[in-house]
């Protein structure tokens, strides 16, 4: 799939990453760039709902369903990855 | 979450990963992300969606959301593009570059962190609030100040002249996409002189500090410096080793303020919001997030090199700081 540009990336390609947004995958590359947040609840859910409820985020938001590949010309590149689910 | 952040994502997708950990009092849900995807704020977004769909609630597809990049060129488009505070900001750049040399050392790789945390009750975090309000202070450069003091005693004792701190602030009010999964945030910067000037004196000043990062014209020039730094196609490793040494900072801290959900007939509350938690990449770099919910201060610490006691200390200074 081609991107505006013209150059090759293998997934459909969704937008070129946005200085920040690029910045942090080269920041990622070296270094490390992780970002993490926990959440506690006092009751419990079956595991089935949790893994719904993140399929249901996941089909909100186009990019929960991305990838990241490198476009020679643009840099980084949201690919469209609509298989991938959100394990937990 | 220290586990969490030694894990490469593999960018193919999908860039967040979900951890549920459970015991005989409830669960705690924890969620990972690559940071191009998004920031705290974004995942606050994303965790009140979550109880939604675990409501049975519909949520319709979103469009693909747009970059920080993107509403600055829309805006500019429009031609309204403000200005205004550019006096402020040239005067702060100034101070700045005034400041002595420091070299920041980064890490060399992803390496392994610690992560510690503090819960500090209702009734004291309200203390906190009165406190600072009635400094003629906010609750966030109480927490700033608390932080830089003390990290500075120590790096006072090792020479350092001054402490530096990065502190994100979200853009996403001047754009208007509080649903949208993304990072919108610019990284302002502040320096605390040590020996500092007191504890609410320095809250003033780091306050000041932060103020001129308010605004479009330096979201803007965050974009555009950023762009610069892209543009000169620097191998990775040493585009870092620039930016750390025209901008490493000792300690950086992100404060969610408020960060209740409401339950929305999922069946389950939100009783705790830990983090957000990154790692600053610096060597001896400390990072703090700050979260309230259900009335109590969160505090969430990571480092590679962690100073023992810190949020404690951070506590006890806040304690004594409502004293005065």
């Amino acid at each position: 799939m081609t991107t505006q540009n013209g150059s090759v990336v293998s997934g459909l390609a969704l937008r070129p990453l946005a200085g920040a947004e690029a910045f942090s995958v080269h920041y990622d590359a070296v270094l490390g760039f992780n970002f993490s947040m926990a959440f506690t609840f006092p009751g419990k859910l079956p595991h089935d709902r949790w893994r719904h409820a993140l399929q249901a985020l996941q089909r909100r938001h186009p990019l929960l369903r991305a990838g990241i590949e490198m476009d020679g010309e643009q840099g980084p590149v949201f690919v469209d990855a609509p298989h991938r689910q959100i394990e937990i | 979450m220290e586990e969490e952040f030694t894990r490469v994502f593999h960018l193919g997708g999908p860039l967040l990963r979900a951890n549920l950990l459970e015991d005989d009092f409830g669960c705690d849900l924890i969620l990972c992300a690559h940071h191009s995807l998004l920031d705290a704020i974004g995942m606050m977004a994303l965790v009140r969606d979550l109880l939604l769909a675990l409501s049975g609630t519909e949520l319709p597809e979103l469009p693909l959301p747009a970059s920080i990049d993107d509403h600055l060129a829309r805006i500019r488009q429009q031609g309204d593009f403000p200005v205004g505070l550019a006096h402020a900001i040239e005067d702060w750049e100034a101070a700045l570059a005034a400041l002595p040399p420091r070299k920041v050392q980064r890490h060399k790789g992803r390496g392994v962190c610690q992560v510690s945390a503090l819960r500090i009750e209702p009734e004291q975090t309200e203390q906190f609030l009165r406190s600072a309000r009635k400094q003629d202070a906010t609750f966030g450069a109480a927490l700033l100040a608390a932080l830089a003091i003390a990290v500075g005693r120590e790096r006072q004792a090792a020479g350092d002249a001054d402490i530096r701190l990065a502190i994100p602030i979200d853009v996403r009010p001047y754009f208007g996409n509080v649903d949208d999964c993304v990072p919108a945030a610019i990284t302002s910067r502040a320096y605390l002189p040590l020996p500092h000037p007191g504890f609410w004196p320095s809250a003033r000043h780091l306050h000041a500090c932060v103020s001129p990062f308010r605004s479009l014209v330096e979201i803007d020039a965050s974009t555009i410096r950023l762009k610069a730094l892209l543009a000169a196609n620097l191998p990775p490793e040493v585009m870092l080793d620039v930016l750390f040494a025209k901008a490493g900072t000792d300690i950086c801290i992100s404060n969610l303020k408020s960060a209740d959900i409401p339950t929305g007939g999922s069946g389950i509350s939100l009783r705790s919001v830990w983090g957000p938690s990154i790692l600053t990449g610096s060597l001896n770099g400390h990072y703090v997030g700050s979260a309230t919910s259900n009335g109590a201060l969160h505090l969430t610490y990571s480092s590679h090199a962690p100073m023992e006691g810190l949020l404690d200390e951070m506590q006890r200074l806040l304690v004594e700081a409502t004293q005065l």
